[in-house]
């Protein structure tokens, strides 16, 4: 594609964005072979180190590879993110179209329901899930899904809703398909991509999220490194060694920042008013 | 028109007939409304039948009745519709889905509403005949191509992977003339099929309906409010006021003799190229809706010929030619 004939207006944001989101999941995914150092490794000879050629960010209270721990963290993170946004999704999805495609009672039984998940403060719900479920990393992710659930249904049912009453629906059931191809294969697809925009958004939601449980240590259990934890233990030592809670703090906000714009580029690429 | 392997056999047994249709809507509080009142009407193996009348008078929901597709609340509380040895009106929803599409498809009124947006076209097209048989991928896309053609949709082939965005509004009715023609139903429902479509283009795509009865031997129930398209199109004519058949005949008796004032007035009011009236011809009042309750001939209180008997409500009274109307003067 010439760069002339490039649609900047529709894929602009996803073009620029998309190798962002790529470098942050390929350091994620690729941690245990590129961190200089272990993220456990004590060596109490360079405790509260600024950053040096050794240490690019500096080391921690224990002497511990900063760089190394921010990198390690980001596995976590977007493993919490990517399993609470699909349980949400996925479960959101459904409750979604069963509840338009009933309709009546079914509908009002199951959206009542998700108003009242949807009503909790995120925090609230998920420190009230963890405090049922204990705390682990994979308690964490389960909660962050639930959280999202209410979200998805909603938007998922609105999105049926307005394709049932399309006259392509009728259209449908006029050429006699069956119910359940009507849901698959007319419903489904139309609801996909607003699913899409809204998993990217989720997504970095989820990873605030899992850091905020982590920083009030109901997420990742040290020495397990997570964001949220890192910047907690960094508070103490805020006046003396800012970077151990800057480096976690500057690594949640541009991975949260870039799967924002990514969900808004989704949004430009799927909109079919913007088109070539 | 006369040539006969077009003009529809009318010895034969009809391919549709109702008889005695009552739709009844139903209202809380209120007990059932009729909506449409005793409506009988015949459609012949090739024929074009038109059904016409004003925005209200009944002509869709009949349609929307006759494949089962009636809204909620709304329903048939009397009459029969025989369609190939079958009463319409009294299939479950398991076997009324498989005349859906396969025996009698509809051509729907929203031309650019009524294809799914986010699948190709040639997917869509196909889709009567994935439902309805076992035909293979590979098949159903080489008749897709065969049918996109057939609606003179240039290079066939290709469009098949367009969207209906990509499609023009007549290419998107086109496109679903070959969705209702993909199972070969012998009834076609086509439903204001060219309301949402310019002039121009609607004279194409009636010129393709005829095509198609000629080449497909279809049967086409033809609903519209325009008496304009009807001239041209229909050898048959049902003209519907406020729930009722008020005159039925050939094109050329209605058109040329027609009977029951409501008719005299929808022809008096299509505004013609030469015409020397200072102001188009109109029909005071307005339709009454399905609730209002008028005492004898139901066109009475628009009526300028109305006198003291059409107190008493008159019979579709037919004429030796089978040119019928629903009122005393004649």
């Amino acid at each position: 594609m010439l760069m002339t004939d490039f649609n900047w207006r529709r894929y602009g944001l996803v073009a620029g964005t998309a190798p962002v989101v790529v470098i942050i999941l390929v350091t994620a995914g690729l941690a245990p072979l590129i961190v200089p150092y272990s993220p456990y490794d004590l060596d109490v000879m360079v405790m509260l180190q600024g950053p040096t050629a050794s240490h690019l960010m500096g080391t921690d209270e224990l002497g511990r590879d900063v760089l190394s721990r921010v990198i390690h963290a980001a596995r976590l993170s977007i493993t919490v993110g990517l399993v609470a946004v699909l349980i949400g999704s996925f479960c959101g999805t459904i409750v979604g179209i069963i509840a338009a495609h009933f309709g009546g009672l079914v509908d009002a039984i199951l959206m009542r329901f998700m108003d009242i998940v949807f009503c909790f403060p995120a925090i609230l719900l998920a420190v009230i899930l963890m405090a049922n479920l204990g705390t682990s990393i994979l308690n964490a992710m389960l909660a962050i899904g639930i959280i999202f659930i209410p979200g998805f249904a909603r938007l998922t049912r609105a999105v049926a809703q307005t394709v049932q009453r399309q006259s392509f629906l009728e259209a449908a059931i006029c050429l006699g398909m069956p119910g359940y191809r009507i849901v698959f294969r007319e419903i489904l697809p139309n609801v996909i991509g607003p699913v899409l925009v809204e998993a990217a958004v989720a997504f970095s939601y989820a990873v605030l999220l899992e850091s905020a449980l982590s920083f009030l240590g109901l997420g990742a259990q040290p020495p397990e490194p997570s964001w949220g934890n890192m910047i907690n233990t960094g508070r103490g030592f805020i006046d003396q060694a800012p970077w151990i809670s800057l480096a976690p703090g500057a690594a949640l906000f541009f991975t949260v920042f870039s799967f924002n714009l990514l969900g808004d580029g989704l949004r430009d690429v799927l909109d079919p008013k913007l088109n070539d | 028109m006369t040539d006969p392997a077009v003009s529809p056999n009318r010895d034969a047994e009809p391919l549709l007939e109702v008889e005695g249709l009552r739709i009844e809507l139903t209202v809380r509080g209120r007990g059932p409304v009729p909506i449409t009142r005793d409506v009988s009407l015949r459609v012949y193996q090739k024929e074009i039948v038109g059904l016409i009348g004003e925005s209200g008078s009944g002509k869709s929901v009949i349609a929307k009745s006759l494949i089962g597709m009636l809204p909620r609340r709304i329903r048939v509380s009397a009459g029969t519709s025989r369609f190939q040895g079958r009463d319409l009106f009294a299939l479950n929803a398991h076997a009324m889905r498989a005349v859906r599409g396969a025996e009698i498809s509809l051509i729907p009124q929203d031309a650019l509403h009524a294809l799914n947006p986010v699948k190709l076209v040639g997917k869509q097209v196909g889709e009567p005949i994935e439902v309805h048989t076992d035909t293979p991928a590979v098949e159903v896309h080489k008749q897709v191509v065969q049918l996109l053609n057939r609606v003179h949709i240039s290079d066939p082939e290709a469009r098949t992977q367009d969207y209906p965005h990509q499609f023009s509004g007549g290419m998107q009715q086109r496109a679903l003339t070959a969705m209702a023609l993909s199972m070969k139903p012998p009834l076609i429902l086509a439903d204001e099929p060219t309301t949402a479509l310019d002039v121009t283009i609607q004279g194409e795509i009636l010129k393709l309906i005829r095509e198609l009865r000629s080449d497909t031997g279809a049967s086409f129930l033809f609903i519209s409010h325009d008496l304009g398209l009807v001239s041209s199109l229909c050898d048959r004519i049902y003209v519907m006021y406020a729930g009722e058949i008020v005159e039925s005949g050939t094109r050329d008796e209605i058109f040329s003799n027609p009977r029951h004032p409501y008719t005299r007035g929808l022809i008096g009011s299509v505004p013609r190229l030469r015409n020397n009236a200072a102001r188009l011809l109109t029909i005071p009042g307005r339709i009454p809706g399905p609730g209002d309750e008028i005492e004898g001939c139901r066109f009475r209180p628009r009526c300028p010929m109305a006198e003291g008997r059409c107190i008493v409500s008159p019979s579709l009274e037919a004429s030796k030619g089978g040119h019928a109307a629903k009122c005393w003067l004649f």
